[in-house]
């Protein structure tokens, strides 16, 4: 498959290194002459020094026959004009655009068909459904969902008065009643594929696959409980913590009300109450504009005694959305010892991410993540095989179908050799999930989803 | 830090790949009954496998192998010293050539193209001997390592840096996203080639066994041949022509072919250099020509025509095969020709040389000097293939050729001291150098490189490392620059 990114900022140049480690042929546009030699120098890719914006640069770029036209540059007017452009004169590439300007994304959800753009992406609006997600769960862990299917995977760090904590994967099984499934174990800075007999320890990050039902039984095991997080503080009032807003008083979950209902007034009375930290004045007018409902503090997070000030420690919940990382860290972190008990900081990078979680932070969500995954996801719609990447790693989850593998039906999951040692987390059956034990036995219309290490994904195919 | 253990493994397996090549030199020996050379052969590819397949178990990991740049330099300058350590010995074996350091100066000869030979009757040699000489050629010519990013799936985005620190020409663009699969178009573009050349030489009356070793030269464009006077051997029109066309095309970049196979002839059309490339070779047979009938050299246009245009074909994509001993020629031609040593073929082509686009860059750079000059105030660009010319890509150039002329005059000194006239050391350096073979005086077209006292030999193998890795890579490795941590 070819992808062609027109754009080598931080967003371009991940989703570049992401795609070309799962062997598509990546062509990246770049207007910047230096960032596009750096580029050709750590990504096995091919680079065009262009601006992108005209159909012979295009042309040089092979977009004639690539399957995908992503345009992810800084300019939202360049994205939207290089993807009409592409879908007025080629007709194979899906195009895709990262638009950040709402007025842009509402014109273009409203009127299908606009400018031949396929799909937008708004990174304010995912990195806000991302954190309103969150919010939905508890704010104890991001959560991943599988469409069709009523299981989910969240993540959680083990703390040590948690049961999890030195056990062996097995026992746990035994023990807990639900059907469950631990997939893959984040230890200092390494991921682990697990088996039975891996023991956890205080202080892993693991991904757990359960019905949504089951997790609160799940969750009382591991010692942490999803509550209604009702009082919320939001420190930052840009356009993300706007939208957290937004969807937050609202409560809705579906990603594209926002494009219709935005400045809308409820007349529903909210159930959550918000609350805002900004420091700019003039921003804190606008927004009580906008949310009237919600409650708008000026003020600078990073002075002293502002959280003990404006008595926020009965409040349930903190989400540090600044435009600077390390000050959603820092308040984030602080806010456990001011006494509120959950905490959400966005970050930009995955790596970043990590550190929060070490510093007590519940959730970190990493701009870029989130919106390569989306990125991915489109992608992924139109050419089904991997599912979720767990970012900066090594592993990758994806489906593997039994249809050409005469070996592998009939036999028992604990008999099954495969290349790389992978891990069976679920078998879809006749449209029903299953979260497999080492006893069932494979079928021969069965779909795996497997975790498995990047560079053992080649052989398993 | 430098990744050894990466580095050991490619390494080995580069070796392992050119000893498997030894199979071809032991089918000729078994079909000419030579089985002394077949035993050599034997000997060598069977000891090399051991010990490297060895080292390359031992040197395996699980992870892909990811090179820097420094890590490209190093292992290419090495691959390229061992596998001709390798190569020569089978030489040795025989007695075909019973110096050790004579049979390291043809093999390195081999293997970059250069063809300078220290065989005083190349015809007395074994098939096999003659065959695995013009087969380094062609395994050099399009580049070991090239062929080894495309054949080993364990070299991931690390393949660049070894295909930049291989390649000939100031950059390396990539043609497809990937660099394993660019490295298997070129190949296979080479391969396509040499198979086409292979076939039109049967047609012209040449056995399988002349037409293999003569395609392996000129494509490569090295030089070997298995006459002792190389293709002035075939007095036929036909075979002189198509060996002329094929020198001239080996000097092609041959990312421009995959350009033409894909219908693109506006790139094709817009680039200076290949323009450049063949307006040079027109112009300068059309001069040698012109010189050749005016002195009454040979009779008659066709003949000059015929002579002049392999010559320079020859001589300016450095391949080194002759036709006449231009040695001989009035002075004029023979300063086209000398001229003609200093350019060499294009980037990304086969051809050694200080390669065709750079002396366009630095044309460009005098005359905008000259521009400035008139117009102080004036604001100009250069321009290469229709797009303005990148002031770091200037530097590279200026640094290449200064060390290039450098390298030229501090070899001629050398070769000098140890008594060699003025005009033949010089263009000893500058044949070796340009990996292009014969030269003037005593390393005419006619003569060969055995008179020549063995630190000479070793020096001048040097010389041709050099010029086949284009200057950086091998010169970078000998400061301390690059080993500091």
């Amino acid at each position: 498959m070819t992808i062609v990114i027109l754009g080598a900022g931080r967003v371009g140049f991940n989703l570049a290194r992401q795609l070309i480690s799962e062997h598509k042929e990546v062509v990246v546009i770049e207007k910047d002459a230096d960032r596009a030699r750096d580029l050709s120098r750590q990504l096995d890719c091919m680079t065009v020094n262009e601006s992108g914006n005209s159909i012979e640069g295009l042309k040089k770029a092979g977009v004639e026959n690539a399957d995908f036209f992503i345009s992810v540059s800084e300019s939202d007017e360049i994205n939207m004009i290089s993807c009409a452009l592409v879908s007025s004169s080629f007709k194979k590439p899906i195009t895709i655009a990262r638009v950040r300007n709402l007025d842009y994304s509402r014109t273009w959800d409203q009127s299908p068909g606009f400018l031949g753009i396929n799909y937008i992406i708004n990174p304010e609006i995912e990195v806000a459904h991302a954190i309103a997600r969150a919010v939905e769960f508890g704010a104890i862990s991001s959560v991943v969902e599988f469409e069709t299917s009523n299981l989910q995977m969240r993540n959680f760090q083990i703390r040590k008065e948690s049961m999890f904590s030195g056990q062996r994967v097995e026992e746990l099984r035994k023990i807990i009643q639900v059907p469950f499934i631990i997939a893959a174990i984040a230890r200092e800075e390494k991921m682990i594929i697990p088996e039975g007999t891996t023991i956890l320890n205080q202080g892993d990050q693991i991904w757990v696959l359960a019905e949504s039902k089951d997790f609160k039984i799940l969750l009382k095991n591991i010692h942490e409980s999803e509550k209604i997080l009702k009082d919320i503080v939001i420190v930052g009032g840009g356009n993300i913590g706007m939208y957290v807003s937004q969807y937050l008083l609202a409560n809705r979950l579906s990603k594209n009300w926002l494009f219709k209902n935005f400045g809308h007034k409820s007349f529903m009375k909210s159930k959550r109450n918000i609350h805002i930290v900004e420091s700019d004045y003039q921003r804190c007018k606008e927004l009580a504009e906008l949310l009237p409902d919600a409650q708008i503090t000026n003020a600078d997070i990073s002075e002293e005694h502002v959280l003990e000030e404006g008595r926020f420690q009965s409040y349930d919940l903190l989400i540090a959305v600044t435009g600077n990382q390390e000050l959603n860290i820092v308040t984030a972190a602080y806010a456990g010892k001011a006494g509120i008990p959950h905490s959400i900081a966005l970050v930009k990078k995955y790596s970043t991410a990590a550190m929060a979680l070490n510093l007590g932070v519940n959730v970190a969500i990493s701009i870029n993540e989130t919106l390569v995954n989306s990125i991915q996801k489109i992608i992924r719609r139109n050419f089904v095989r991997s599912v979720y990447n767990f970012s900066d790693s090594n592993l990758e989850m994806m489906e593997l179908s039994l249809e050409n593998r005469t070996e592998l039906p009939g036999k028992k999951i604990r008999d099954i050799r495969l290349p790389g040692k992978p891990l069976i987390i679920m078998i879809t059956r006749k449209g029903s999930h299953i979260i497999p034990s080492g006893d069932l036995i494979l079928e021969k219309d069965d779909f795996l989803m497997i975790i498995a290490r990047k560079e053992s994904i080649q052989e398993l195919e | 830090m430098i990744n050894w253990r990466a580095l050991l493994h490619v390494l080995s397996f580069i070796v392992i790949i050119v000893s498997l090549f030894m199979t071809a030199p032991i089918v000729v020996g078994a079909i000419y009954r030579e089985w002394d050379s077949v035993i050599s052969f034997s000997l060598t590819a069977v000891s090399s496998l051991t010990f490297f397949g060895f080292v390359f178990h031992k040197t395996r990991s699980s992870g892909r192998f990811s090179f820097t740049t420094r890590d490209g330099f190093l292992l290419v300058s090495l691959s390229w010293i061992i596998v001709s350590a390798v190569g020569s010995v089978p030489f040795v074996i025989t007695g075909d050539i019973p110096s050790y350091t004579e049979a390291y100066f043809e093999t390195m000869s081999g293997f970059t193209t250069t063809g300078a030979s220290i065989l005083t009757a190349i015809e007395e040699l074994p098939y096999a001997m003659l065959f695995w000489r013009s087969l380094t050629h062609w395994l050099g010519g399009m580049g070991i390592v090239v062929l080894v990013v495309a054949v080993m799936p364990l070299i991931g985005i690390g393949g660049m840096p070894l295909i930049q620190a291989e390649s000939p020409g100031p950059k390396v663009d990539k043609i497809v996203p990937k660099v394993r699969e660019t490295a298997k178009i070129l190949w296979g573009i080479y391969i396509g080639l040499s198979a086409l050349e292979t076939v039109l030489l049967l047609f012209g009356g040449m056995n399988l066994f002349d037409a293999l070793t003569h395609t392996f030269g000129t494509m490569a464009t090295g030089g070997f041949s298995p006459k002792g006077v190389s293709v002035g051997f075939y007095p036929s029109p036909y075979i002189q022509i198509v060996i002329t066309i094929f020198m001239v095309l080996a000097g092609v970049n041959f990312g421009l072919y995959f350009t033409l196979l894909r219908g693109d002839l506006k790139t094709l059309r817009k680039n200076t250099e290949l323009r450049v490339y063949l307006v040079i070779f027109f112009g300068s047979t059309l001069l040698v020509m012109v010189n050749l009938l005016t002195s009454g050299f040979y009779e008659g246009a066709g003949k000059s025509l015929l002579l002049a245009s392999f010559q320079t074909a020859s001589i300016l994509t450095t391949t080194g095969y002759a036709t006449a001993d231009f040695d001989l020629w009035p002075s004029f031609s023979k300063a086209v020709l000398f001229v003609l040593m200093f350019i060499g073929g294009s980037s990304g082509s086969t051809g050694g040389g200080i390669k065709v686009v750079r002396i366009v860059t630095f044309f460009k750079l005098a005359s905008n000097e000259m521009k400035y000059l008139l117009n102080p105030r004036g604001v100009h660009t250069m321009r290469m293939n229709g797009e303005a010319i990148r002031k770091d890509m200037v530097y590279t150039v200026t640094g290449f050729i200064f060390l290039y002329t450098g390298l030229l005059l501090l070899i001629t000194l050398a070769v000098a001291a140890s008594g060699i006239d003025l005009l033949s050391s010089f263009s000893t350096a500058l044949v070796t150098l340009g990996n292009i073979g014969p030269g003037f005086g005593k390393v005419g077209p006619t003569q060969n490189y055995h008179f020549m006292a063995p630190w000479i030999h070793w020096l001048l193998s040097l010389s041709m490392m050099i010029g086949r890795l284009e200057v950086y890579t091998v010169l970078i490795i000998l400061t301390p620059r690059f080993w500091k941590k």
